[in-house]
């Protein structure tokens, strides 16, 4: 399809009423069916928050944040702790938009210094683009420096785990509250140690979606 | 479809409009929130269950309990020794103490969070996920945001499907030996790592597709949008809105008894 890579796709509603929907539904499944069961513990890491830095890295805070919320929120939905969907819808959100920003305010810092990965989908992409094009949008890719993901990850562990803390209080008193915020923190841990090696793979096998960004 | 909670039935609560059930659940929720002595808390939540005894029968008390059992232990547990006044029962060590204080506000919390719930679940499990969607709209989500909601639920059960069919095949592509190794949470994560990427790239290139069917079938066109299931006027719903009143009228008059 032409307008895969075209500039522009992403503004046109249908597109991003697509993508918000398709994004959720991939949070959810992250979130309610891939599991790593950590033995200790008899508990284990879902990769919710793997979706979420995935989509901050490669679609922006404002995707971020609304399929971060909602995509958790469905899954709580699903799973039967319906209770907690607001809470989650909340965190989870303002955790995808803490990390997309940073990761843009990251980005723009770095592309100053010309730190770029020339695109790898100027091979693959078909068409040239015109000089027009080339012009009003960004082909390359920017890899995210290790401060920036470090930043981002502190900024969304902030987030999530403070808004869990202060609404499981609510519920359950702040004692139990505090009991779940190292497990925040490892969820934390793998959506940044999983999320941007996802990311990269993405922009490396399907070089069209750097144009999906808004 | 996903399945959530939701079970047909023809219940007082399965026939009540779902905006009033949706507004007592947020007052019902409102009013477990705010800090209140330990005996307004047990009246709140027996008006649950007693809720749910008439409409879905008494023993739907105990599933909602059963999937937070571990949060409440943790609470009995980790409550009292944080909240020390009154009457002192015992003590496990020096700083371990269980007091008059740590037992109420350790019931306080529990009845609160199984009051909270059980309230959710009553709602979802008379409610269906459409009428909740239709419930949110009346109440203002825009049509954009409803439509993202609906079609995100009607992908998931093929993203679960798909995903699972990756992890079959990358499965059989290993050696018979190695599928039989004990457990470990690296191997594991090698495993699923390939078939992540295989089903965002998989779903991702599918926006541009949906994205068609959508203005194929004029979204994005200017002109009224039309609700094929709208809900009846709430107006014509006279009766349920004076039991919604009365049942107000409860909630207030628990908190002074």
């Amino acid at each position: 399809m032409n307008n895969e890579n075209s500039t522009g796709i992403q503004h046109l509603p249908a597109f991003r009423i697509a993508t918000l929907a398709i994004l959720i539904a991939v949070t959810t499944l992250f979130t309610y069916i891939i599991r790593i069961p950590v033995a200790p513990t008899r508990g284990y890491i879902n990769f919710g928050d793997v979706s979420i830095f995935f989509t901050a890295m490669i679609f922006g805070p404002i995707t971020a944040l609304i399929t971060g919320g909602t995509g958790t929120a469905l899954a709580d939905l699903i799973s039967g702790y319906s209770q907690w969907a607001p809470f989650t819808f909340l965190a989870h959100g303002l955790q995808g938009l803490a990390i997309g920003l940073v990761i843009k305010a990251g980005r723009r810092i770095s592309s100053g210094a010309g730190r770029r990965i020339s695109s790898a989908g100027k091979d693959a992409a078909g068409p040239a683009q015109s000089p027009a094009q080339a012009s009003a949008h960004n082909g390359g890719i920017h890899k995210p420096g290790i401060f920036t993901l470090l930043a981002a990850f502190l900024a969304g562990t902030v987030v999530m785990a403070g808004i869990y803390f202060l609404t499981g209080g609510l519920m359950v008193g702040f004692a139990a509250a505090a009991a779940e915020i190292p497990g925040n923190i490892l969820q934390n841990v793998a959506g940044v140690l999983v999320g941007t090696p996802l990311a990269l793979a993405v922009w490396k096998a399907y070089p069209p979606i750097r144009f999906y960004t808004w | 479809m996903i399945s959530t909670a939701f079970r047909p039935g023809t219940s007082l609560l399965h026939r009540t409009d779902p905006r009033l059930k949706l507004l007592l659940l947020v007052l019902w929720t409102a009013a477990f929130i705010i800090p209140s002595p330990v005996a307004v808390i047990l009246r709140y939540y027996l008006g649950v269950a007693v809720l749910i005894t008439l409409t879905i029968g008494a023993k739907e008390i105990f599933p909602p309990l059963k999937s937070i059992w571990p949060i409440l232990l943790l609470v009995i547990l980790i409550t009292p020794p944080f909240h020390i006044g009154g009457t002192e029962y015992f003590r496990i060590t020096e700083w371990y103490r269980v007091t008059r204080a740590g037992i109420e506000e350790a019931l306080t919390l529990v009845l609160r969070f199984s009051g909270i719930t059980s309230a959710f679940f009553l709602f979802f499990r008379t409610t269906s996920i459409d009428q909740f969607i239709l419930s949110l709209r009346w109440y203002g989500l825009p049509y954009n945001a409803a439509l993202v909601i609906t079609i995100a639920f009607r992908y998931i059960p093929s993203l679960i499907q798909l995903y699972g069919n990756i992890q079959d095949a990358h499965t059989l592509r290993r050696p018979p030996l190695e599928r039989k190794r004990r457990y470990n949470p690296v191997r594991k994560f090698s495993h699923i790592f390939p078939g992540i990427v295989s089903v965002m790239i998989h779903s991702i290139k599918s926006i541009p597709t949906l994205s068609m069917a959508l203005e194929i079938r004029g979204f994005g066109l200017s002109g009224q949008r039309t609700d094929y299931r709208p809900l009846p006027p709430l107006l014509s719903r006279l009766f349920q809105c004076g039991i919604a009143l009365i049942v107000l009228f409860i909630l207030v008059l628990l908190y002074f008894l």
